[in-house]
């Protein structure tokens, strides 16, 4: 284990700042990858805890975003594996998704966007949101994922497909 | 020339090679529906741009703020279960379950400090004796020693 020279940031400080200068994209991939909306927040918080806890995996020459998305991808699939264990029902649609009855065309294209995207399995789902909604390319999305890019692919196809079906 | 969905997926998302971009960019030129094709591809991306990124302008939540600025021990990260559960039992109250039972005992204790004849104490004998006639009432809440043997 190296030693931090004198006047430079201790690597548990960088990943502290980088991870405030990533929040509003966390919080947004958080929204695109949960079902509900105030689960994305509790995600966000346990992965930013996660971080901190194993900080010293982060190679500061990685990209920083595709450690942190890969972070809150494996607390999701952990979450996800706990609710299927207890055979817990998923709670009832939030407040939040229904229409409001003067909404707007955009308003509705957002929710049925939404909508679509709570639809389709996790795999393809964290694929698109890396991709589409977060801007990752092929390579950063495979890492963050980790999984080959060929795999990847095929998963931002099928939930591609999936989407436009469901959007048509 | 044909170009599978895929292929245009990936020229759409700047993910093709000079090589491959230049071959589809000819085709382009003989054929609309290839055009089209990419044209789907790209507004899904804009949809799903308008659909979530709303949240970036929002104002950060504290607790968000005050994580990134913790000192988190194994023991203390969050439960995304847990999380979910606390907000259920604040919206729906129901029978308590026996990990309650004993919590809100052990806060109690604290109470005891305060004297004998205090509320806190008087509160105290009411959930112990709440405690044995839950367990006399039946096996359903299974109790495991801490030696891991069940009593």
């Amino acid at each position: 284990m190296s030693e931090t020279p004198a006047g430079t940031k201790s690597s548990l400080q960088q990943v502290r700042e980088q991870i405030v200068a990533l929040l509003p994209r966390l919080r947004r991939f958080g929204r695109a990858i949960t079902r509900h909306p105030s689960d994305a927040d509790d995600l966000v918080q346990i992965s930013i805890e996660r971080a901190l806890l194993r900080y010293e995996q982060w190679r500061p020459e990685a990209p920083f975003h595709s450690w942190m998305f890969g972070i809150m991808r494996n607390a999701w699939i952990d979450e996800a594996r706990a609710r299927g264990r207890q055979g817990k029902v998923l709670a009832p649609e939030e407040a939040g998704l229904d229409v409001p009855d003067n909404a707007s065309e955009a308003q509705l294209r957002m929710l049925s966007v939404q909508k679509a995207m709570a639809t389709l399995p996790e795999e393809q789902r964290l694929a698109v949101a890396l991709v589409l909604v977060e801007g990752l390319s092929y390579k950063e999305a495979a890492e963050a994922l980790d999984v080959p890019i060929g795999t990847l692919t095929s998963r931002l196809a099928r939930g591609r497909e999936a989407l436009q079906k469901q959007l048509e | 020339m044909q170009f599978s969905d895929e292929t245009l997926m990936a020229y759409a998302d700047d993910e093709v090679d000079a090589d491959l971009r230049r071959q589809i960019e000819a085709a382009m030129a003989l054929d609309p529906s290839i055009a089209e094709r990419i044209a789907k591809h790209r507004n899904l991306r804009v949809d799903l741009g308008a659909a979530f990124n709303g949240v970036l302008d929002e104002p950060i939540p504290d607790r968000l703020l005050d994580a990134a600025d913790s000192s988190p021990t194994a023991a203390t990260v969050t439960n995304l279960n847990a999380a979910r559960a606390a907000k259920q039992r604040a919206a729906h109250p129901r029978r308590w379950s026996w990990v309650e039972w004993t919590s809100i005992a052990a806060s109690l204790v604290i109470g005891i400090l305060a004297g004998p004849h205090s509320a806190a104490a008087g509160a105290f004998r009411f959930v112990c004796n709440q405690r044995r006639r839950h367990r006399r009432a039946g096996r359903a809440v299974g109790r495991t020693h801490r030696s891991g043997r069940r009593r």
